[in-house]
């Protein structure tokens, strides 16, 4: 009921007709140090109840998500200059649930060597769908609105506003494992296979 | 400045806002002074507490997920990991409490004052709807946590309206949804809570509010002299005129009562602020309805009820519990109906006053006694990390295999149980992290095709495990210390005295944190206790000490049974 009082002052001047005939500056003077005191008082009390609420709502932007390490197989069994499709189960916790989930990467071993590996994360950098390797035109292809990537992650049509993002990785005693954390890269250098 | 003065003339000139305004806030309140114009003021806390409640719970309800799956996690998620979010769970929680005390001062003063009478019957009746839809808030939220104290509380509550003459079973069938406490409740008790309550909540405010301002607030009642014989007709035309008089003599709501109103309001949300940053709303444990420690209590409201109950034997059990209060809230719907003189100063109605004062002292004495009586089995809260272990080994499902004390699967070994095998933290991280490598004579663990943990989590349920097993290795001193300390007084093995309970077997009723805090100090943990502390300075042993004892005897798990529930003397 308080915080529907009117915002204006003016509309009761003074506290009564009867009031007012015999009314002197101590009385207007009442008035309106209580109504200051109402109002910071109403204030300071809407502070207190807003403060809480509002970083509580505010929650989720101020706490970032934790990624974790994925093992996603033995270096050997990806093959060489082909990007392969790789589907982990992992443990995420969403909030107060622990669910168990499935998530695809795109896996490209460009050489045999442990520097020469690019995971990529398998959404399209348009609009986020799932997109699928062409091995007839050697190229990303995405079916939502045909944006389409080289091996590298380039642009190469369509939409998409940059390369394909990818998620660090490293090889540890021949294992490959990639953090489920997305990195973008603002340019391509579209080189050879 | 104009802006605004054209924007609220253009807004006025549509809706009415400065009419509405001046009848809401420029009427007049008949003067009132001292401890009265206080009492005037419980009516805006009242409101005040429903917004602080409406505000807060609208907000809890996003992180929270009405399943007895996950309801106890998101509520722990809440006060754990949410910012503010312990803070926000506190003062719901204390603001419930303050809601009930309001409303009941509410009750009492408007008794006191005689403010239920005419014209004012109807602002009493919907007053007193609104009392009993506060208390079914209270009922209905407490479950929500789904914690111990809320599961055991809430099938108590359920099973005494059961006991309700004739109706009893369809009632409790229609609270709980079902036969038993589970999803079904749950999520009756949340829309309940969240949805049903509120909106008829609002509906009889509303109401009650509009007889506030149509009535007006009464005037401070004078003590009635020898009134003349008149008819009940004139004499309410003489009392309106006289109170038409004062309220025109009064001042205006705005500000002159409200900036009262409002300082009330302060005060209440700073010691309802304070109690839930210090004494924040507990998480508590998960239920296990297979618990024969556990001691239900019900929120501290209903615990003159809870304790009302024990001085009556069974038979009568339904009259007190439900016959008694029904007869109650009727009793008081009827009230103004019923006492129809227009005396209204407490002195004047000595009959009345003395039983509210009397209702009051009852009520106030079976609470303090409710609260003192001896618990059976007090709660210690377990460390953060255990706690993190049940949850991930409770959502992974860890006893489709696995046991702790016989509950569970049978495929691989009882967690608890297994203390021979005393395999320390390190043991149980690297098990987790890789089964097949550390089991012995097994080469692929059935647990070798799980997905792997998270390494935090590897931890947690190590943690949990540990705790399971008696909490981590003792050392050899562990023994020495408790025949130096207690076997004076207990008995382990066939050894020592027979005084104070046999401890052969206390890591199978009692957790190393139990006894951890028990040792340290056991009438914090049990008011009734005789064992003094031991921690230092009061005892002889330092925090050290105290744990490596904990951890001895949270695995003595011998078949000895003790005489009586071991480390809680009552």
């Amino acid at each position: 009921m308080g915080n529907e009082a009117p915002s204006s002052g003016k509309v009761y001047k003074a506290p009564g007709g009867e009031h007012v005939a015999g009314a002197s500056e101590r009385d207007i003077t009442r008035r309106q140090w209580l109504a200051r005191f109402f109002w910071a008082a109403t204030s300071l009390v809407g502070v207190g109840m807003s403060v809480p609420v509002v970083g509580y709502f505010l929650g989720p932007i101020l706490k970032a998500g934790r990624p974790t390490d994925v093992k996603l197989g033995k270096l050997d069994d990806f093959p060489i200059g082909v990007p392969q499709r790789v589907e982990v189960t992992l443990f995420r916790v969403n909030g107060w649930v622990t669910e168990q989930a499935r998530q695809i990467a795109w896996v490209l071993r460009k050489n045999d060597t442990n520097d020469g590996i690019v995971v990529f994360d398998p959404h399209c950098t348009h609009l986020g769908c799932a997109y699928h390797w062409s091995d007839d035109v050697k190229q990303f292809q995405c079916p939502c609105h045909d944006g389409r990537f080289d091996i590298n992650g380039c642009v190469i049509g369509g939409p998409p506003p940059r390369p394909l993002d990818t998620y660090p990785s490293e090889v540890r005693d021949g294992v490959l494992y990639a953090v489920t954390k997305p990195q973008r890269k603002a340019s391509c250098q579209s080189s050879k296979a | 400045m104009s802006i605004i003065k054209s924007l609220a003339d253009w807004v006025d000139e549509r809706l009415g806002t400065r009419e509405i305004g001046q009848a809401l806030f420029g009427r007049k309140i008949p003067e009132a002074t001292g401890l009265v114009s206080w009492i005037y003021t419980l009516g805006s806390v009242v409101m005040f507490l429903f917004i602080l409640q409406a505000a807060t719970g609208m907000f809890l309800a996003m992180n929270y997920a009405p399943t007895p799956e996950n309801a106890y996690d998101s509520v722990r998620f809440i006060s754990e990991q949410a910012p503010f979010g312990a803070f926000l769970r506190g003062l719901h929680h204390w603001g419930a409490s303050a809601m009930v005390v309001g409303v009941a001062l509410h009750l009492l003063t408007v008794f006191l004052l005689g403010a239920y009478k005419y014209p004012r019957e109807l602002t009493w009746v919907t007053g007193v709807f609104l009392l009993l839809i506060v208390l079914f808030f209270g009922f209905t939220g407490y479950l929500l946590p789904w914690n111990e104290k809320a599961y055991w509380a809430t099938l108590v509550g359920t099973n005494i309206a059961r006991e309700a003459p004739v109706v009893g079973p369809a009632v409790a069938r229609l609270l709980t949804g079902s036969d038993e406490l589970g999803a079904q409740t749950l999520t009756r008790f949340y829309s309940i809570h969240v949805l049903l309550l509120p909106a008829a909540v609002i509906a009889f405010m509303a109401v009650h509010l509009f007889m506030v301002v149509r009535q007006g607030v009464t005037a401070p009642p004078a003590r009635g002299g020898k009134s003349p014989e008149l008819d009940l007709e004139t004499q309410r035309r003489r009392e309106l005129d006289k109170y038409h008089a004062q309220k025109e003599a009064g001042e205006p709501f705005y500000p002159y009562s409200l900036s009262k109103d409002v300082a009330a309001v302060l005060i209440v949300f700073v010691a309802i602020m304070a109690l839930a940053w210090w004494f924040p709303a507990e998480v508590g444990q998960f239920p296990d309805p297979t618990d024969t420690n556990y001691n239900p209590r019900p929120e501290w409201y209903f615990l003159f009820l809870f304790q009302f109950l024990k001085y009556f034997p069974g038979s009568l059990e339904p009259v007190v519990a439900v016959v008694l209060p029904s007869l109650v809230f009727v009793g008081l719907l009827v009230l103004p109906f019923v006492d129809r003189r227009l005396l209204r100063h407490p002195l004047d109605r000595p009959l009345a006053s003395g039983g509210a004062c009397a209702a009051l002292l009852g009520i106030i004495f079976l609470t303090v006694a409710g609260a003192s009586s001896p618990q059976v089995s007090p709660y210690v809260p377990q460390p953060a990390e255990v706690a993190e272990g049940q949850r991930v080994y409770r959502q992974l499902h860890c006893d489709y295999c696995h046991s702790v004390n016989g509950r569970g699967g049978v495929i691989g070994p009882d967690l608890a149980l297994a203390t021979e095998q005393r395999h320390d933290k390190s043991w149980i991280v690297n098990h987790l992290e890789n089964p097949q490598l550390v089991v012995s004579g097994k080469p692929i663990s059935p647990m070798g095709v799980l997905p792997v943990l998270l390494p935090d989590q590897t931890e947690a349920v190590a943690a949990y495990i540990e705790e399971l097993r008696g909490g981590g290795p003792y050392s050899a001193l562990a023994p020495v210390l408790f025949q130096t300390y207690c076997m004076g007084c207990h008995r382990l093995n066939g050894h020592g005295s027979t005084f104070a309970p046999d401890l052969s077997s206390i890591g199978l009723m009692r957790t190393r944190s139990f006894i951890h805090r028990y040792i340290e100090n056991p009438k914090a943990v049990v008011g009734s206790a005789r064992m003094p502390s031991f921690l230092t300075p009061q005892g002889p042993l330092t925090h050290e000490f105290v744990e490596d004892l904990a951890r001895y005897l949270a695995v003595q798990r011998g078949s000895v049974a003790p005489k009586e529930s071991t480390s809680s003397s009552r």
